[in-house]
């Protein structure tokens, strides 16, 4: 069977708030990782309130499927990646992408589409 | 023209109502054991509701009303006896943007073809660009809801996107599409 979580350039993690939280506090201050990223107004949360966030949708949120995405080559977390089931009667789903890290790397975003289809 | 004395919530036949707790669970139960009304209203898998389970959806909806401040919704209710006869609301709706989501049905079969929903719609439409200032409304159909596609179309909706079979039923699949209007068409 083929590995699911790993790609040529990346890989796909879990998500842990505490570090997750502390690397969207940073990504967020580029207005334009959060204009790409979303549609409503670009707020600036606290650490706090992000990683409180995301513990909640973590147990609560059973429709989505949420993974970091880290590098191969040193580990580091580049961003994170969602596959969220709206409608499971007909295999309906939305992929939501984040790259944060802003340092040039190899990797492109196809590569973690590819990772994200199901 | 639009006039502050113009009712929002009045039409020829029907008028938009709050819910009633004592007389609108029974009726939208009958509804939900209608699986062709329940098909055509909702995307997701349909099941029927008891009245008592209706009364605990009117109860989260309100207190998502009260949390989240970007949903309206209105019972559809018939002028000459306050009937219920369907739903109006308006959704998801991003102030940023002003864009909101609109959704309708008329319940009973009985009630449908006889131009109520046009009405409904109308005073939905009014509401999101009079009372709202929407800058636009989204309404998104399965392309097997003929008779709804017609309704948006008259209005002057346009096709916007087409998620290809997004909904499966009937051992079959239907394209999911989403039309728009703009303030400026509507107006127009």
């Amino acid at each position: 069977m083929e590995a699911l979580f790993t790609g040529e350039l990346v890989r796909l993690s879990g998500v842990d708030p505490e570090e997750l939280s502390q690397s969207f506090t940073r990504w967020n201050r580029d207005s334009e990782f959060k204009r790409l990223l979303d549609f409503d107004p670009a707020r600036l949360h606290s650490a706090k309130a992000i990683k409180e966030w995301m513990e909640k949708h973590l147990a609560s949120e059973k429709d989505a499927f949420w993974f970091s995405i880290r590098s191969l080559e040193d580990d580091r977390l580049l961003g994170d990646i969602s596959l969220t089931v709206t409608n499971w009667g007909s295999g309906d789903a939305f992929v939501g992408l984040g790259i944060g890290d802003g340092k040039k790397t190899n990797c492109s975003n196809r590569h973690h589409q590819q990772l994200g289809q199901i | 023209m639009l006039d502050i004395h113009t009712p929002l919530f009045e039409a020829q036949d029907i008028r938009l109502g709050p819910i009633d707790y004592n007389k609108d669970p029974e009726v939208e139960s009958r509804w939900t054991y209608d699986s062709e009304f329940m098909r055509l209203m909702e995307l997701k898998p349909v099941r029927p509701l008891a009245p008592a389970m209706v009364k605990k959806g009117y109860e989260a909806l309100e207190r998502e009303i009260e949390e989240a401040k970007n949903l309206f919704y209105f019972t559809i209710r018939a002028r000459t006896d306050d009937r219920l006869l369907g739903k109006a609301v308006l959704e998801w709706i991003d102030w940023t943007n002003g864009n909101g989501y609109l959704r309708l049905g008329i319940g009973s079969d009985a009630d449908r073809g006889r131009g109520l929903g046009k009405q409904a719609l109308g005073l939905l439409l009014r509401f999101a660009f009079a009372e709202l200032n929407l800058f636009r409304v989204t309404v998104v159909l399965p392309e097997y809801c003929q008779s709804a596609i017609a309704l948006v179309n008259k209005f002057g909706f346009v096709e916007e996107v087409r998620r290809r079979r997004a909904i499966l039923r009937d051992d079959r699949a239907w394209d999911l599409l989403a039309f728009g209007l703009l303030r400026s068409e509507w107006e127009g």
